[in-house]
């Protein structure tokens, strides 16, 4: 039972809100009109809210999930192991050794001969054709 | 049904009803609540009785609600009514609004999970952090601040009578 008011209203409060309250207090409040009158303020102000908050309707969302942060450790190694084992599949397959081993067993072996960057590099026409002349009297070149 | 489920079916709308009353927005509810509920499911529902699980899942709220705040040092806002029957209901609906908007922060807190989640004594006691005494006494200082800021309205409401509603239910029995 609720004991210790500081206001003689409270046990009011108290009884509208559902506690235990001592009936000799609850009395004596009600023989007073402020507390009658405090009685139906309470009530109306619990239909109001109540009323006004239900208007506004409930919550319709489906439950947040909260995602993971951590992966399982079995998944993590796992993918680990799993990485591994691809790399090194695929770096066998492809290295010089493994690949001339082959070509070795199973083709004639290639020889590659380099060819002129001329085909590559067309060269342009002459704009300016200089003719040298060498002459036997000695009066060509130098001073 | 997992137990977060069945705990997010039972306390989903009563979670953002409070949400939207303390933080007078709907948008901000809504993220908040979701909020509320992604902490739940990452620590899942705690073992203890159902008054203990209603306090801590609102004590969350209620930790967000109150950083929400003080980060962007927001003041509630109003929120209009979508539709109400009567228009003297819905005239002291809005007044409330702003009335409780303008509470103190503790005291706003306290009404609103007492009217609108319906929470007990006890569990505003544990999800505040305070004595039942300072609850019971908050509470009611809420009130008579309200009842002086609403007098007007409450006035109005009277035509239309009063009618006893269910202490421990909250919105519940609105559905």
């Amino acid at each position: 039972m609720e004991s210790g008011f500081e206001n003689p209203l409270e046990v009011i409060d108290s009884f509208i809100d559902g506690e235990r309250v001592d009936v000799v207090r609850f009395k004596a409040a009600l023989a007073e009109s402020e507390g009658r009158n405090y009685l139906v303020d309470a009530w109306m102000l619990r239909e109001a809210a109540r009323t006004d908050a239900a208007s506004g309707g409930g919550f319709a969302a489906p439950l947040p999930v909260a995602r993971r942060v951590h992966a399982r450790p079995w998944v993590l190694v796992a993918a680990v192991a799993s990485a591994i084992i691809a790399g090194f599949a695929v770096g066998r397959g492809t290295s010089p050794n493994a690949t001339s081993a082959a070509a070795n067993q199973s083709l004639p072996t290639a020889v590659v001969v380099a060819t002129p960057a001329v085909a590559a590099f067309p060269v342009p026409a002459a704009t300016r054709v200089i003719q040298l002349e060498f002459r036997s009297d000695g009066s060509s070149g130098g001073n | 049904m997992s137990d977060v489920e069945r705990f997010y079916a039972d306390h989903r709308d009563g979670v953002f009803r409070y949400l939207r009353r303390v933080l007078g927005g709907s948008e901000s509810a809504r993220d908040l609540t979701q909020e509320v509920f992604l902490r739940v499911s990452r620590a899942g529902v705690p073992e203890a009785g159902e008054a203990g699980r209603r306090a801590w899942v609102y004590q969350i709220a209620r930790n967000l609600a109150l950083n929400h705040m003080r980060d962007g040092r927001r003041r509630p806002i109003s929120v209009a009514l979508v539709h109400s029957a009567v228009p003297a209901t819905q005239e002291l609906g809005l007044a409330l609004q702003d009335a409780i908007a303008d509470l103190p922060e503790v005291d706003r807190h306290i009404f609103v999970l007492r009217e609108t989640a319906g929470l007990s004594y006890q569990e505003i006691a544990t999800t505040c952090e305070m004595p039942i005494e300072a609850v019971r006494s908050r509470l009611h200082r809420a009130r008579q601040a309200l009842r002086v800021t609403l007098g007007h309205s409450l006035r109005l409401s009277e035509q239309r009578g009063v009618r006893c509603l269910d202490a421990g239910s909250g919105t519940r029995d609105h559905e």
